[in-house]
């Protein structure tokens, strides 16, 4: 009897190990039926450059597609290059698209500059779930993008401080009020009591406490479950004041003033030592082995997003969506085919080039560990630059909670406000519950006239 | 046959006008007549031009909504906060520009030391990249920067100025780049009008024993009035398109106080890609020009002198 107590307990413990298998071959089989010998020219458009992981992507492919010739078209991920994207698209100029953030997705999901992908998924019988964890990124009920670039959310430390200040081992959880203090621990000051270094800082976009929110309930910061804003949460009032405490009151945070005014990015600060030692920044990997213009003499380690208590899901523990790729050219265009196979190998084989800039790949068949040598080379040489451990077990783990927003009623108003109120907030005009107040009233009123 | 004879010519010769004609008429219809046109129709319409795949089908992308757009501008906070931004900018960088300009002028017109590389270090900022100049600007006023270390190193204020975020500050750099890079164009055409004023004035008010200020207030002024009501009305309508010197400042910083009215604009078309709501912003800017050009006209004549 204790024979098969034990043989069936061994059964269930490899159950899920055969169950990832098995789930592991339904992504990449369907892929890789297809006929590869197909031939033609596209453009693709994508905000990082050739030296940032896109040459090498484009390498790739052509060693399994060589008769297909891809052409990189870098654009600015800024209001003025994403203008410049639509108008090419109006002008045919563009076959294979990036778009980074939702918002900028979804306008062009909205204005039919995507085509609709919905009866080649159905075709070919492509998992939208399996493979990038969600089927939520959908407008009218067609499917135009696959959400397979993620970004990954964690405190970036220098070690140094961290070790000088005596707070031991990195931890593998935590909590904001223990990120406070940590940061408090590493703030270095001047002889006349004046901050030498930042303990701490946030990133240098405005919305980053509704990151809070968001890890706690998993999508949608911006919204309620009802669809008002979601701004008057305790939650997201509490996150605003501790930041105007951290930047404000206590100094211990980079203030976000400057990084406004002075158009400073939180990896800057955090990468001269001018201020920060640590920072809550998605991209910081991407800078670290660029020792030309950042040659910093400290080894960086890695701590999960801190959490409200401890033992709460952290939704930005995993890989966020943030990248959608998708067909511009027109589907009666010879090179349409070429287009099509291009964007399923990025999405899926591919899109792990997108860790050599700092983002992560939301792709679930994505080898673990791509990431590091993709960035470093070898494990030995990101030693050099990373804590190996902390990185692994924080930076881009896309099988952890993840957060994800499909609310877009209103949102580059909401936006909009929301980074204008925070500005007013955190530049002593308004408090921060006032502020607050202010912004859910007005943000209430634009989802209302949209809706 | 004379009189057809004649009729043929004529033709012929008005051939020849219209084809001389033809080629700056076609650019102001193409670039200048149509899109002005096109913005008041398409002021009365919900309309996104990326949705347009093919012009043969542009009416299916517009959809005609009245005056919806004009009521929605007067309760548009920002927009309201912008035309009060832009407001400020022409109250306070119109007349220092031009009292500073006439008096540089006034200046530079008399026997000064180095007059020409003055001249051209006035001018110079005029005819630079404004994007270029916002940038210095902006350095300069930053948290570290010159303006507030020296302010801190006089012991005026005891903790850096956030003159690009905070509110009731923001609107200053902006102000004061303005100035600067007008002074040289609104120096160079006060030279020009000061050139035509007759000596003969100043030498029979010297002879009255009248003095250097008087001169100025009595005979300088007067003169160069029809020029004044020049630059106050170039000066005012370009204030009130201002866009570069105010983007490069409100670049990323959010915040509402420093915006101006063609600012407002252009986030509506291209960012919010609201062409049919940024175009009736457009004629509301449009009908404020007018307005305050109309002003102007109507009141130069209690003060310009021809």
């Amino acid at each position: 009897m204790k024979k098969v107590l034990c043989l069936l307990l061994a059964a269930l413990m490899l159950l899920p190990t055969l169950a990832a298998f098995a789930e592991g071959e339904d992504i990449t089989s369907w892929i890789l039926e297809d006929d590869t010998s197909i031939s033609g020219e596209i453009s693709f458009w994508m905000p990082f450059k050739g030296s940032q992981g896109m040459d090498a992507l484009i390498a790739d492919f052509n060693s399994i597609y060589p008769n297909i010739k891809v052409n990189l078209n870098t654009y600015n991920n800024n209001s003025d290059g994403n203008l410049s994207v639509n108008t090419s698209i109006l002008a045919g100029e563009v076959d294979v698209l990036a778009s980074f953030g939702l918002s900028n997705a979804y306008k062009r999901w909205e204005a039919g500059l995507y085509v609709d992908l919905t009866d080649l998924v159905e075709e070919e019988g492509i998992d939208l779930v399996a493979n990038w964890g969600s089927d939520a990124f959908k407008y009218d009920d067609c499917i135009y993008t696959f959400p397979c670039g993620g970004l990954s959310y964690y405190v970036a430390i220098n070690m140094n401080a961290w070790n000088a200040a005596g707070l031991g081992e990195l931890p593998t959880e935590w909590t904001w009020d223990e990120y406070f203090a940590a940061s408090k621990a590493m703030t270095e000051y001047n002889e006349d009591g004046t901050v030498k270094v930042y303990g701490g800082s946030s990133y240098h976009s405005q919305n980053y406490y509704t990151y809070v929110y968001g890890s706690l309930v998993g999508k949608n910061a911006y919204y309620d479950e009802d669809g008002t804003c979601s701004f008057d949460n305790p939650v997201i009032i509490k996150a605003l004041q501790d930041e105007y405490n951290a930047e404000v009151v206590d100094k211990i945070w980079f203030p976000k003033s400057i990084y406004r005014g002075d158009n400073l990015q939180a990896q800057q600060t955090f990468l001269v030592e001018r201020t920060c030692n640590s920072s809550l920044t998605p991209n910081m990997v991407r800078f670290l082995p660029d020792t030309a213009n950042y040659g910093v003499d400290f080894i960086t380690g890695f701590a999960p997003w801190p959490v409200i208590e401890k033992g709460q899901t952290n939704y930005m523990s995993g890989v966020a969506p943030f990248s959608h790729a998708g067909i511009c050219m027109d589907p009666d265009d010879e090179d349409f085919p070429a287009a099509w196979a291009f964007l399923k190998w990025y999405s899926t084989y591919g899109v792990k080039y997108l860790a050599a800039a700092g983002h992560q790949p939301n792709w679930k068949g994505t080898e673990p560990g791509s990431a590091l040598s993709l960035l470093f080379g070898t494990e030995e040489e990101a030693a050099k630059f990373v804590d190996v451990e902390s990185f692994k077990r924080v930076v881009g783990v896309s099988t952890n909670p993840s957060y994800y927003e499909d609310e877009l009623t209103a949102y580059s108003k909401v936006n909009s406000l929301m980074a204008e109120y925070t500005m007013y907030a955190l530049n002593d005009v308004m408090t921060p519950e006032a502020a607050l107040a202010e912004l859910t009233k007005l943000a209430d009123e634009a989802i209302a006239a949209e809706r | 046959m004379a009189r057809k004879h004649r009729n043929q010519n004529q033709i012929k010769e008005n051939i020849a006008g219209y084809a001389f004609v033809m080629p700056a008429l076609v650019t102001y219809v193409l670039l200048i007549a149509f899109p002005f046109f096109l913005t008041l129709i398409l002021s009365f319409t919900k309309f996104n031009f990326l949705k347009v795949r093919s012009l043969a089908k542009l009416g299916k992308y517009i959809s005609w909504i009245g005056l919806d757009n004009f009521r929605t501008i007067f309760t548009d906070r920002r927009f309201v906060q912008s035309i009060g931004n832009t407001f400020v900018y022409a109250l306070t960088t119109v007349p220092v520009s031009i009292v500073l300009g006439l008096v540089i002028a006034y200046l530079l017109n008399g026997r000064v030391f180095c007059k020409k590389p003055l001249r051209l270090a006035f001018f110079i900022p005029y005819i630079s990249s404004i994007v270029a100049l916002g940038a210095v600007f902006k350095f300069l006023f930053r948290e570290d920067g010159l303006v507030n270390r020296a302010l801190m190193g006089l012991g005026w204020i005891a903790e850096p100025w956030k003159w690009t975020v905070e509110p009731s500050l923001s609107k200053i750099p902006i102000i004061f780049l303005v100035i600067w890079t007008s002074l040289g164009y609104v120096m160079i055409i006060y030279m020009a009008a000061l050139q035509n004023v007759p000596r003969s004035l100043y030498e029979a008010a010297t002879i009255d024993g009248a003095s250097g200020f008087q001169q100025f207030t009595r005979i300088t002024l007067p003169m160069v009035s029809p020029t004044t009501f020049y630059l106050v009305i170039v000066r005012l309508i370009a204030i009130f398109k201002i866009f570069g010197s105010v983007n490069v400042f409100t670049m990323g910083s959010s915040i509402a106080s420093n915006t101006s009215i063609v600012q407002e604009i252009y986030s509506s078309a291209f960012s919010d890609y609201a062409h049919g709501y940024a175009s009736a912003q457009s004629v509301v800017l449009l009908l404020i020009i007018i307005f305050f050009t109309a002003i102007n006209f109507g009141g130069q004549k209690k003060w310009v002198h021809y």
